[in-house]
C-alpha cells in the first residue's frame, strides 16, 4: 500500500490512496502510521477520501494508533464516506475518533 | 428473484477481499438486496477474515468455501474450512464498546469482527462438521 505523507506546519497529513482498509492492507497500514509516530510525527491526519470500506481489522490498526499515542498526539481524520461512518457508528468508535468535514475543518484545530 | 452462489478461494485475506467485492457487486444489483449489500459485504467479510487470520493463520495453502444463497425472503450466507477452526473464546468474547471521549487508553484492538456479525445478521451458527468448521448466518430481506 502507499503511504502518502505530506508534512504540515503543526502535523502530517497521511493521503490514503486505497478504496478499501482491510485485511490486505491492514498491516502495512499500522507499520506505516507506527513509523511516523516513531519518526516523531505525533499529530497525524488521514484524509480518508478514497476510503469506502473499512473492516475490523482496518478499524483495529486505527485504534492501534491511538493507544499508541495515547496522551502525546492526537490522530483524526476528514473526507470520511457514509459507508465507513457507518462503521464508525455500529462499532461506536465515533466516540473516540476525531472527525472532521473537511481538511480545513481539521487543520484547523492547529491555529 | 432467487440465487445461489458459490466460491472456492484460497482462505487468504486477499481471497477474502475477492468474494467480499464479488458478492458486493451482485447484491448491489438485485433490488431487495441492494440496500443492504454494503453490510452484508462486511459481515460477510469479517467470518472470512476470521477464517484466514485465526483458522489458517495466514497458511496459504487452506481452501475456503462460501455460499451465498437468497430465496427471496432471506439471505443465507455458509462459509466452511478445514483451518483449526475458531476460539472459543474469540466466539464469546465481550466486546467493550468505547465510551465518549475514551481517547488514549485501552481500547481494545480485536474483537470487533463478531460483534459486527452480531449487529448485521439476525442469525449465526459456528458447527464442526466432519473436518469441516461451519459458519452459517442469515438475514431477513423485508
Amino acid at each position: 500500500m502507499q503511504c502518502n505523507q505530506e508534512k504540515q506546519e503543526h502535523c502530517v497529513v497521511l493521503r490514503i490512496e486505497e478504496n478499501r482498509l482491510d485485511a490486505v492492507v491492514s498491516q502495512d497500514l499500522k507499520e506505516c502510521l507506527l513509523t511516523m509516530i516513531k519518526n516523531g510525527d505525533t499529530d497525524i491526519g488521514i484524509d480518508m477520501s478514497p476510503v469506502d470500506f473499512v473492516d475490523s481489522t482496518g478499524l483495529g490498526v486505527l485504534v492501534s494508533v491511538l493507544n499508541s499515542l495515547g496522551q502525546n498526539g492526537s490522530l483524526f481524520f476528514w473526507g470520511v464516506s457514509s459507508s465507513v461512518k457507518s462503521m464508525f457508528e455500529l462499532t461506536q468508535l465515533y466516540k473516540v475518533f476525531e472527525i472532521y468535514e473537511t481538511e480545513e475543518d481539521a487543520l484547523a484545530k492547529f491555529k | 428473484m432467487k440465487f445461489k452462489v458459490q466460491y472456492a478461494i484460497p482462505g487468504t485475506p486477499l481471497g477474502s477481499r475477492a468474494v467480499a467485492m464479488s458478492l458486493h457487486a451482485l447484491l448491489g444489483n438485485i433490488a431487495p438486496l441492494s440496500e443492504h449489500a454494503s453490510r452484508l459485504e462486511l459481515a460477510i467479510t469479517e467470518v472470512m477474515n476470521n477464517v484466514a487470520i485465526h483458522s489458517y493463520s495466514n497458511d496459504q495453502d487452506g481452501e475456503m468455501l462460501v455460499q451465498a444463497e437468497f430465496d427471496g425472503k432471506a439471505i443465507k450466507i455458509t462459509i466452511r474450512d478445514r483451518g483449526t477452526g475458531p476460539k472459543l473464546e474469540e466466539i464469546v468474547e465481550k466486546f467493550n464498546l468505547p465510551k465518549a471521549g475514551q481517547k488514549n487508553s485501552n481500547l481494545p484492538q480485536s474483537g470487533r469482527g463478531l460483534f459486527i456479525i452480531s449487529q448485521i445478521m439476525d442469525n449465526v451458527e459456528y458447527d464442526k462438521v466432519g473436518e469441516e468448521n461451519q459458519v452459517q448466518m442469515t438475514k431477513e430481506i423485508t
